[in-house]
């Protein structure tokens, strides 16, 4: 055996660092500030004030105000409450529809895998963000629209890890071994395959909240979500851009505010999969 | 004068106090061997890897004196290292297939030594010496094999061309680091031969193993290591004939022990295999993985089958558990239809026939504990235990085969190779079976531990007049468990009888060449 | 396992191989246009509308505009048609701007095929500098951080901050135009940042990983530097790892391209696309799905032909798979 190979991997960490427990502060004060928005805020995002507008950052604005003197902080304290429901819905119904449709392609050989996973493979053929422009082409704008696209755009990634996943299970020597040692296959599927399936993809879905906030900020950005004056975040930078040369704030501010949350829950994500790692080596 | 002269050395590893080899002395002579055996973790590697200054980062390596080829490598730094590496002493590690780079090809991997400490020699020159040296190790047809890949050669192939790169740059010294560990033992037995010969053309060679029979075919000397020391250190002859320290004499014993205990008489027959036949691949190109293998079992006997890889044992294996259908023949058990019944109607009678593997680490779920594991095998008899009894059959279970309760909370993966393989038994054990289809079970383990696991194995069988099918390459291992013994090699039974007559009189002359191979004590 | 090697069969002959691709790709194609043809009959309302945009017209003029633009067919015969003329490159006529399919997607195809290929470049720069520079024990966790926050800003963010930066704060690049190479750089870059930071952490694993392989020792045993280890062996195997990033990375090049040309302003597919989906211009639509599904097939294609010269023992593996 070889000695460098026995090194520990310098980046596998089990326990949480620092980085994780911030992480871990940051996603939950956004969970706050969607629940109770007044807590961080008095101002009202939708109260427009003229005499105010275009204010840079300062103490009465934190994040300074926008081309109708509206409040950017309270606007994107108020924010995350879309884009919180639509990254944890959009998840979660992907999660549970791709582990549905991977696991059954996964378990039912032959003709079923074959349909699905060509399926699958066809619907790959797109970028996520494609196929999520696609689905609001077909269903029209607005929020619940938004939702949907982004969770039919991901399924497919999620069905497939699902029905890898089911496949190296489903042939692992402790299923083999449960099999010789009499149990029916199809407990054998319920106390072994699913559970060691479901790790690998609450990981995944884990980062997949940031990458589907990022996608639904993105199509709101192309005017696809929420109309005007909604506060929504990626509405917020689509309404900064045309004030780049004189109020960089209106864009600057909901971005960092986006990157943090994609930033956080892979930090999150990695720390699970590495623990899970940890624990299947 | 010496090659390599090594006194009072000592490595401690970053993040521990304790020196993982402490207090290490020998020297090695030009055209001498000293061979270091002991098990895994007792520092062997480290030893070697000190000579050639490629200890794990971090590491500190002090002696008081440390001679390689006429350079005294105490603090070396690392380019005079880089200097030293391969031009004086040279390394050959393990299994050729994964320590030589697979994305490039044999000739490259060769010649990389002469691109490094000869940097003007040109192409044509390179090349030239690159099919010298495989000529050397005796690979044959050396130009076209120089232009494959690694995975594309034979084992044995690989492992010459593994060698040929040590030599490249003309070494005085040369380590070897298990390096027929991943043979099989006829392979082995050719690189052996060829290591030899390096010998005794002048080079100096440091062979490390945990395999006391191979170091004893190449060794001048032997060196003993346990726990980081030199338990031991004689010249081979004197230490065979007259072992000084305990911890030898348990290495001695391991490696000719006949544990086989007398099979009761007139037992019944547990299992019969009639002409089994398997193969794979299309009608055009078959390949017969098992062609026409037939042996009864009685109850309280073990017989042993005995191959190297690709010799079609572990598809028997598969076909005697009715996890894989022969193509033809087929398997009774318990004098009633098996093989060839459906799996659900198996279903309930598989209980009777259970089997240990070599990597039973794959064989438990990782996300289960060992309570988990061997109640899901406990709950299977149909009847409705409460917890807490289920709890008190899981701690018996464990001490049947001598293992604490404490380790019912720990995964499979916090256990170590020996309590997973008991482990594993006793999950086998809660079904109550007949018989135990053992394949590699102890393959994986150190040798005292080896030694152990086989050694419960048959006071198992001694106890419930269990009957075992022990599968291995390891005649040893084989040896000292099994009443019978079938031979294989490419799928057919090339000899098959009595253990004690096979040892005796071997027929075949694969058996004749498995015995010499692994010829002991 | 040995045994593995008697399951040759002819079909996997490399010209049968390549052949059983080829028909690998066709199905994609045909799948997707399949797909998307009946998924976009589900758009609610009345095509006609889309053909007239915000005009009225009577009764008759509708049903002469459905007659002549075959919508009054039964559904199967408007998919066989469609089909037909796809076979032969025909993509169908833009209910929009009365033109042909393949004509609008060609002319925004150069301006786009710029912006991707140059953001690729840059990618792959970054990537490797980040990969090489970034393995150190001071410099790792600052390449990580750089990783982490590259791979997670939204693309058309990042446009905008580059765009106040180095526009309208430095005035280094011009903010909007749509001609000339300097006006090609920020766009190009916004698009890379992303697709930099996945190659790099998977290049940087990559070199990880292979270093802890054992030939690794066998390596440096020979006495050969670090920088040769890595330069002659790990890179290769690294590369070998993202590669297989590569229809991914092509993928994220193309959505990000929506956003991107729609913050820079720049004409390209990206614009064509998201117009047609607003105007719900659906042979457009369809068009870029088909063209999507072939693009991503050839990408695989080449990904899969590349990956085996890197890897032979893949080619092997397959031989006998």
């Amino acid at each position: 055996m070889s000695l460098l190979a026995a090194a520990p991997s310098r980046r596998i960490k089990r326990m949480p660092t620092p980085a994780v427990w911030a992480a871990v502060g940051f996603l939950l004060l956004l969970v706050l500030s969607a629940l109770l928005p007044g807590v961080f805020t008095a101002a009202d995002p939708l109260r427009t004030n003229i005499g105010e507008a275009l204010l840079a950052p300062g103490p009465g604005h934190p994040f300074g105000t926008d081309q109708a003197g509206r409040d950017v902080f309270a606007r994107v304290i108020y924010g995350s409450r879309y884009s919180l429901a639509i990254g944890f819905g959009a998840t979660l119904i992907a999660l549970v529809a791709g582990l549905a449709i991977g696991s059954c392609a996964g378990l039912v050989r032959r003709v079923g895998d074959g349909v699905l996973s060509r399926a699958i493979e066809i619907v790959m053929a797109f970028p996520e963000f494609l196929l999520a422009l696609i689905v609001i082409a077909i269903i029209g704008p607005g929020e619940a629209s938004l939702l949907m696209a982004v969770a039919l755009a991901v399924i497919p990634s999620y069905a497939r890890v699902a029905r890898v996943q089911t496949l190296v299970i489903k042939r692992a020597g402790y299923v083999e071994a449960a099999r010789t040692l009499g149990v029916s296959p199809a407990l054998a599927v319920l106390r072994h395959v699913v559970p060691n399936t479901l790790g690998p993809l609450l990981v995944m879905a884990t980062m997949g909240v940031g990458t589907a906030i990022t996608a639904a900020a993105g199509l709101s950005f192309l005017g696809l979500g929420p109309k005007p004056p909604t506060p929504e975040w990626g509405l917020i930078l689509s309404e900064g851009r045309n004030f780049l040369a004189s109020a960089w704030w209106i864009a600057v501010f909901p971005g960092l505010v986006i990157t943090s949350t994609v930033v956080s829950t892979s930090i999150l994500g990695r720390h699970l999969q590495a623990r899970s790692a940890g624990r299947q080596r | 004068m010496s090659a390599i002269t090594v006194r009072n050395l000592r490595v401690v590893l970053p993040g521990s106090k304790a020196a993982v080899v402490d207090g290490v002395s020998f020297s090695i002579a030009a055209g001498k061997c000293l061979g270091i055996v002991g098990e895994s973790g007792a520092g062997k590697t480290i030893t070697g890897r000190s000579l050639i200054g490629l200890t794990p980062a971090g590491a500190r390596v002090t002696a008081e004196e440390l001679t390689v080829a006429g350079v005294d490598a105490r603090d070396l730094t690392e380019p005079a290292w880089r200097r030293l590496r391969g031009a004086r002493v040279a390394l050959v590690s393990q299994d050729a297939l994964v320590s030589l780079d697979p994305l490039r090809r044999v000739g490259a991997e060769v010649a990389e030594p002469l691109a490094v400490h000869e940097p003007g020699l040109g192409r044509a020159d390179r090349s030239r010496r690159v099919l010298q040296l495989l000529g050397q190790v005796a690979v044959p047809e050396p130009a076209f094999r120089a232009r494959q890949y690694p995975h594309e050669l034979s084992g044995g192939l690989r492992q010459r061309a593994l060698i040929a790169s040590a030599l490249a740059a003309s070494p005085a010294a040369l380590i070897a680091d298990e390096p027929t560990t991943a043979l099989d033992v006829t392979v082995q037995a050719q690189i052996v031969l060829l290591l030899r010969q390096l010998k005794e053309s002048g080079i100096a060679l440091l062979l490390i193993s945990h395999d006391l029979a191979i170091i004893r075919k190449l060794a001048d000397d032997i060196a003993v290591m346990k726990d980081g020391r030199f338990v031991e250190l004689q010249p081979t002859a004197a230490l065979f004939a007259a072992p000084q320290h305990p911890y030898t004499r348990e290495l001695l014993a391991s490696i000719s022990q006949s544990l086989v205990p007398a099979p009761p008489k007139a037992a019944p027959v547990v299992l019969a295999a009639r002409d089994l036949t398997k193969t794979y691949g299309p009608a055009s190109a078959p390949l017969r993985a098992v062609n026409g293998v037939s042996f009864e079992l009685r109850a309280g006997h073990t017989v042993g089958i005995v191959g190297e890889s690709g010799s079609g044992k572990s598809t028997v294996a598969r076909m005697l558990l009715g996890t894989e259908t022969p193509d033809s023949g087929d398997v009774l058990l318990n004098g009633e239809p098996w093989s060839r019944v459906p799996e659900s109607r198996r279903r309930a009678r598989r209980g009777g026939i259970q089997i240990i593997h070599q990597d039973s680490l794959s064989a438990f779920d990782p996300r289960a504990s060992v309570l988990q594991i061997l109640s899901e095998a406990i709950a299977l008899d149909g009847s409705r235990s409460v917890r807490r009894e289920r709890r008190e059959q899981a701690t018996r279970l464990l001490e049947l085969v001598a293992l604490n309760d404490s380790l019912l909370g720990r995964r499979a993966h916090q256990l170590s190779g020996g309590q997973r393989q008991r482990v594993a038994i006793a999950r086998a054990l809660a079904r109550q079976p007949r018989l135990l289809v053992c394949d590699e079970p102890v393959s994986a383990l150190d040798a005292p531990i080896q030694t152990q696991v086989l050694g419960l194995l048959v006071s198992l069988q001694q106890t419930t007049g269990l009957a075992m099918v022990f599968i291995s390459h390891d005649l040893a291992a084989v040896r000292a468990l099994s009443h019978d013994i079938l031979v294989m090699k490419n799928g057919i039974v090339v000899e098959q009888g009595p253990a004690v007559e096979l040892f005796l009189a071997p027929q075949h002359p694969f058996t004749r060449e498995l015995l010499a191979a692994q010829a002991t004590a | 396992m040995t045994l593995h090697y008697g399951q040759v069969r002819g079909a996997d002959r490399p010209g049968a191989r390549l052949f059983g691709r080829l028909g690998g790709m066709v199905l994609v194609v045909w799948g997707a246009a399949t797909v998307g043809f009946f998924a976009l009959r589900l758009i609610p309302g009345d095509p006609v509308d889309a053909l007239i945009g915000l005009g009225s017209v009577s009764a008759q003029v509708r049903d002469q505009i459905r007659e002549d633009w075959g919508l009054a067919d039964p559904l199967l015969v408007q998919y066989l048609g469609y089909l037909g003329r796809l076979v032969q490159g025909d993509l169908g006529t833009s209910y929009r701007r009365q033109q042909p399919v393949a004509d609008v997607i060609g002319q925004q195809f150069p301006p786009t095929v710029q912006l991707m290929s140059l953001a690729l470049v840059f990618a792959l720069l970054l990537a490797l500098g980040s990969a090489l520079l970034g393995r150190g024990r001071r410099t790792a966790p600052l390449a990580g951080l750089l990783e982490l926050v590259a791979v997670s800003s939204p693309n058309f963010w990042i446009g905008l901050v580059l765009i106040s930066v180095f526009g309208f704060g430095l005035g280094w690049f011009p903010v909007v135009a749509t001609a000339g190479f300097g006006a090609l750089i920020l766009p190009a870059v916004t698009l890379a940042i992303p697709v930099a930071g996945i190659i790099s952490q998977v290049l940087r694993q990559g070199l990880d990983d292979a270093e802890a392989l054992p030939f690794v020792d066998t390596v440096r045993a020979r006495g050969a530097s670090h920088t040769r280890l890595v330069l002659r062996h790990t890179l290769r195997h690294a590369a070998a790892s993202s590669i297989t990033l590569t229809g991914y990375m092509v993928g994220s090049l193309l959505g990000g391209s929506v956003l991107v040309e729609t913050v820079f302003a720049r004409p390209g597919l990206g614009r064509v696309a998201l117009n047609a989906i607003v105007d719900r211009d659906v042979p457009v639509v369809l068009g870029i799905i088909v063209l999507a599904a072939a693009a991503f097939s050839m990408v695989n294609l080449f990904v899969d032909l590349v990956f085996e010269r890197i890897d032979p023992r893949l080619a092997t593996e397959q031989a006998y798979a």
